[in-house]
């Protein structure tokens, strides 16, 4: 009897606590969560980083009219001109007396076989490292053909090399 | 659980943020085998020549900013460009273009980052061209 009497006294204790407690409904705010979470592990794009070519455009001397180059070298001008006859849609070559070249492989092969140190014979390397390469591009040619020649040429182990518009 | 999962979207939410700022969505050029490199570490700004139709650009997007095309635009760029470089004399310029964009519309932005840099007091623009990672060279 006494037992029983306790037992029904602390549970109405209990339940009483139960009843005067504030507390806040977790579940819908989780549920909200986890929405958030899969919303932003989808729409997240995870993208490769990206390379990049180095390319310091010196100061031109005598102001913003001067003119571009004034290396004391000559610089070797690679041309590249749109060309409907070829496969690609475009043409390189050299600027003065040197053979045609076909493509940007091609290009590479040439740079690398005049330069000192590179991959031809020693009588015929003419260039050093740091002889200063101008791609010449018409206007029209896309940018990625602009950027083959340019990758030809730092492959090919050249420091200064820049790129300028045809006029 | 709960605080693993907050971490996670506050991740996500700082992730999705970082990468959406300054790399517009195109098609860059992936020379193979490329002798380009990872960019080093440093201030930088980014210009995305923004691709339109036929090889054409719709503008130049830089810091949020979008230059239209144009001789005004290209000075509007050019003054944008010399205001950073005056702040950041170290300031990488990175240049993103389209594969199919013709290269009379990304001249402007090398011309643009020269003459900045030249009017900011600096002896060279520190400018570099970004790719898609492809095959190494040797």
């Amino acid at each position: 009897m006494s037992m029983t009497g306790t037992t029904s006294i602390t549970r109405s204790r209990r339940g009483s606590s139960d009843r005067n407690r504030i507390g806040v409904n977790l579940a819908s705010m989780i549920d909200v969560v986890f929405l958030l979470l899969i919303y932003f592990m989808v729409a997240t794009d995870f993208r490769r980083g990206e390379d990049v070519f180095r390319m310091d455009l010196p100061e031109r001397t005598g102001g913003l009219n001067a003119e571009l180059y004034e290396e004391s070298e000559d610089p070797l001008i690679v041309l590249i001109q749109a060309d409907s006859g070829s496969a690609t849609g475009i043409r390189h070559s050299i600027e003065g007396d040197w053979p045609e070249i076909d493509g940007p492989d091609e290009l590479a092969d040439f740079l690398l076989r005049h330069r000192v140190g590179g991959s031809g014979i020693a009588s015929e390397a003419y260039f050093s490292r740091d002889h200063p390469i101008i791609i010449l591009a018409d206007r029209d040619i896309p940018w990625s053909g602009v950027v083959a020649a340019f990758n030809a040429a730092v492959r090919s182990g050249y420091d200064a090399v820049s790129l300028e518009v045809q006029p | 659980m709960i605080d693993v999962v907050f971490l996670l979207v506050v991740f996500f939410v700082a992730v999705s943020q970082l990468v959406d700022r300054d790399r517009i969505d195109m098609d860059l050029p992936s020379p193979s085998p490329s002798a380009a490199h990872h960019p080093e570490e440093g201030p930088r700004t980014v210009v995305n020549v923004l691709p339109g139709l036929g090889g054409s650009s719709l503008g130049y997007q830089v810091d949020g900013i979008v230059f239209t095309p144009d001789a005004v635009g290209q000075t509007d760029l050019l003054e944008h460009l010399q205001l950073r470089l005056s702040t950041t004399p170290e300031l990488f310029v990175n240049i993103r273009a389209d594969s199919g964009t013709a290269w009379g519309w990304v001249a402007p932005v090398l011309g643009a980052a020269r003459n900045a840099a030249s009017m900011a007091g600096q002896p060279a623009a520190r400018v570099r061209l970004t790719v898609q990672p492809g095959a190494q060279s040797q």
